[in-house]
């Protein structure tokens, strides 16, 4: 997955729209390089409106930044326990999808063919 | 069998004038009626060729014009030729299946579901030139979207929601789509057509216009919440502080969160719009004037349609006005954007204010004024010098079957003030029916209950508060210590009396002007969605694999910024 600092221009764009929305208890949790970073890198010409917010049209980008952030600066710890309770459930499912798709107990089966 | 002339997207020659804008046609001309006659003509022809089809766009045929020929669910016998269409109303959002005739490959067609105006006024011209004002609503309004975007360029695989499905059209069958037969290979051979983020926003830049058409323009879609607020005595539009605090809440509400911010106010519509342009305040979309009126200010048209009838108000105020019984000097009128009244010396010193937007107007002859008006009459108040007079009034309306309420208030001079409008016009209806519109735009049956908050300092507020209150809302009273706060207060508390036990609202009281309780409102909404959208996104990233730590991948400081 990418990270923080190797997205989108636009991401950049959008990310700061709607972390400028936030409370500014929340916003002061964000530490001050991450928003220079966005400011100095997002595309000053691209536009998002709050219906794209609403109804979730953002760059794929964009969510990575957004969760990005969320669950470093601003998560409760139940809220990071969930979330990574949540991402051992994705790990556990992938890994299951991997070992049907390679199993090699199969391998001598498909040989025999 | 002829060959259909109809453009397929998957051909690439096609797929460039698809992609077009087309022009309107100039019905004033011979020229120009002939062409739309000559291509009416194609079109229908090629309507009654392809079995299953609602109807087909000029672009579509390669013709970059803006003429279609289609057939309405309401009849599927006749089709309609519409030349040069636009778009003055839209309410609600519905979503309807739709496929395209371009968009298929070897008669596999495929299907998607849009978001559509779930009711749509157009105004057009007939191949004689002729003005038509036609309504749709549901699959209709789903008809005629699909065609008009055809002449921006615009089809159905854009801005798509849902997946595109593909089904088989049996031919001879309509209505019958199935997906038996069809390869993976078939399936999946658009998928590579279907437009990428960058296209998609590349044409969101690129077409700001259509944006705004579609997605504003007059449209109410579903919103989260509504701030009603009367205007004089409520807010503070007079400080430099006031206006920039407003500001920044209507840009809040309605560019920030899901929201409308509506001024309910006596004054006509239009001179509040002039008001908030010279503060250098944003219009809001909806405006509720003359104590009732719906007011689309993107449309620049009233969303309500009662109107007071000229005539038979002409035929009252002679008769008032000859017999005495009314005084000539008092009587006033609005069309919604200015309010014609007699120059009374009295009012000296608010001329001077209301002169300068140009929204006041005087005249030495108001009846006459109204009498040559071309506009439509919004509301009308006269003084009458008796109750008797007034209930003369009443029996006229009554007598005449006309529909149209009174309502009257004593004045110092001894004399009574009457104000007509149509019946059911006053702020409390307007509120409730932009909150049902707005609110249950996408057809579903939410309660409006607790979705709306009312705004006001004076009596004349009263229904308007009663009604966010009795609907579990906050009724706020603004400048709680001036005396018309202290009389609404005591009309209000007496009006909500049979709401108690009841699931209501409460009431609020505000030190001063409204304007930073509105504020502080606004800024909880959009702080709800921001934090709505981060949670949002870490359950979808999540999905993906694990979220990344923000020092992963962090820039060492020899690195250049992009």
């Amino acid at each position: 997955m990418k990270d923080l600092y190797h997205l989108h221009p636009k991401a950049y764009t959008e990310g700061y729209q709607i972390l400028d929305m936030l409370p500014q208890e929340s916003k002061d949790k964000i530490p001050e390089k991450i928003w220079d970073f966005i400011k100095k890198n997002m595309d000053v010409n691209h536009e998002v409106t709050f219906e794209d917010i609403y109804k979730n049209n953002l760059l794929e980008d964009t969510n990575i930044l957004l969760a990005i952030i969320y669950k470093q600066y601003l998560a409760t710890e139940e809220e990071k326990k969930i979330i990574k309770a949540k991402e051992d459930i994705v790990k556990r499912r992938k890994e299951k999808e991997a070992y049907e798709k390679y199993n090699p107990n199969d391998i001598f089966k498909r040989h025999k063919k | 069998m002829e060959k259909s002339k109809v453009l397929k997207y998957v051909n690439p020659e096609d797929k460039e004038i698809l992609r077009k804008h087309s022009e309107e046609i100039d019905m004033t001309s011979e020229e120009g009626k002939e062409e739309a006659r000559a291509l009416a003509m194609v079109l229908m022809e090629e309507v009654e060729r392809q079995n299953g089809a609602a109807g087909f766009s000029a672009p579509q045929l390669g013709n970059l014009k803006r003429i279609m020929a289609i057939k309405t669910f309401q009849d599927r016998e006749t089709q309609l030729i519409l030349v040069n269409p636009e778009i003055i109303d839209m309410q609600g959002v519905s979503k309807e299946e739709e496929g395209c005739f371009s968009i298929d490959y070897d008669h596999h067609y495929y299907w998607t579901f849009k978001d559509r105006p779930f009711r749509i006024t157009v105004k057009a011209q007939d191949l004689d030139g002729n003005e038509l004002t036609i309504p749709f609503s549901v699959a209709d309004s789903m008809i005629f979207m699909h065609e008009y975007e055809h002449f921006f360029g615009e089809l159905i695989i854009d801005n798509l929601e849902e997946k595109l499905d593909i089904v088989k059209a049996e031919a001879g069958k309509t209505g019958i789509r199935t997906k038996e037969g069809l390869t993976q290979e078939q399936i999946d051979r658009f998928v590579v057509e279907l437009p990428t983020e960058e296209e998609k926003y590349k044409w969101k830049r690129e077409h700001p216009e259509r944006k705004r058409e579609v997605k504003d323009r007059g449209m109410i879609d579903h919103k989260d919440y509504i701030v009603f607020s009367d205007k004089d005595g409520t807010l503070d539009l007079e400080t430099e502080e006031g206006c920039k605090t407003l500001a920044e809440a209507i840009t809040l509400i309605e560019g920030k969160s899901n929201g409308l911010f509506v001024i309910t106010t006596a004054r006509p519509a239009g001179e509040i719009v002039k008001i908030l342009e010279d503060k250098g305040i944003p219009v809001p979309k909806y405006i509720i004037g003359d104590n009732g009126f719906i007011y689309n200010t993107i449309d620049e048209t009233y969303v309500t349609e009662e109107r007071l009838p000229k005539e038979e108000m002409l035929d009252l105020i002679n008769d008032m006005v000859t017999s005495g019984k009314a005084g000539k000097d008092e009587i006033e009128f609005s069309t919604g954007d200015v309010v014609i009244l007699q120059d009374c010396p009295y009012t000296a010193k608010s001329k001077a204010y209301e002169r300068k937007l140009g929204t006041r107007i005087f005249s030495q002859d108001v009846v006459q004024s109204l009498s040559d008006t071309e506009k439509e009459i919004l509301s009308l108040s006269l003084r009458v010098s008796s109750v008797q007079a007034v209930e003369e009034i009443r029996e006229y309306i009554e007598n005449n079957h006309l529909k149209v309420q009174l309502n009257y208030q004593s004045l110092d001079d001894g004399n009574y003030s009457v104000d007509l409008a149509p019946s059911g016009i006053h702020k409390a209806t307007s509120v409730l029916k932009l909150s049902q519109l707005a609110i249950n735009g996408d057809k579903k049956r939410e309660d409006i209950r607790g979705k709306f908050t009312t705004i006001g300092d004076g009596t004349n507020d009263i229904t308007m508060l009663t009604a966010a209150y009795a609907h579990g809302e906050n009724a706020v009273i603004a400048d709680k210590d001036s005396e018309e706060s202290k009389e609404l207060k005591a009309e209000l508390e007496n009006a909500i009396k049979p709401y108690e036990g009841f699931k209501t609202g409460e009431l609020v009281e505000l030190d001063g002007p409204a304007n930073d309780y509105i504020l502080a409102l606004a800024k909880e909404k959009a702080e709800k969605l921001a934090s709505k959208a981060m949670r949002r996104a870490v359950g979808m990233v999540a999905e993906n694999g694990e979220i990344p730590s923000a020092e992963k991948g962090s820039p060492t400081k020899t690195e250049k910024s992009k």
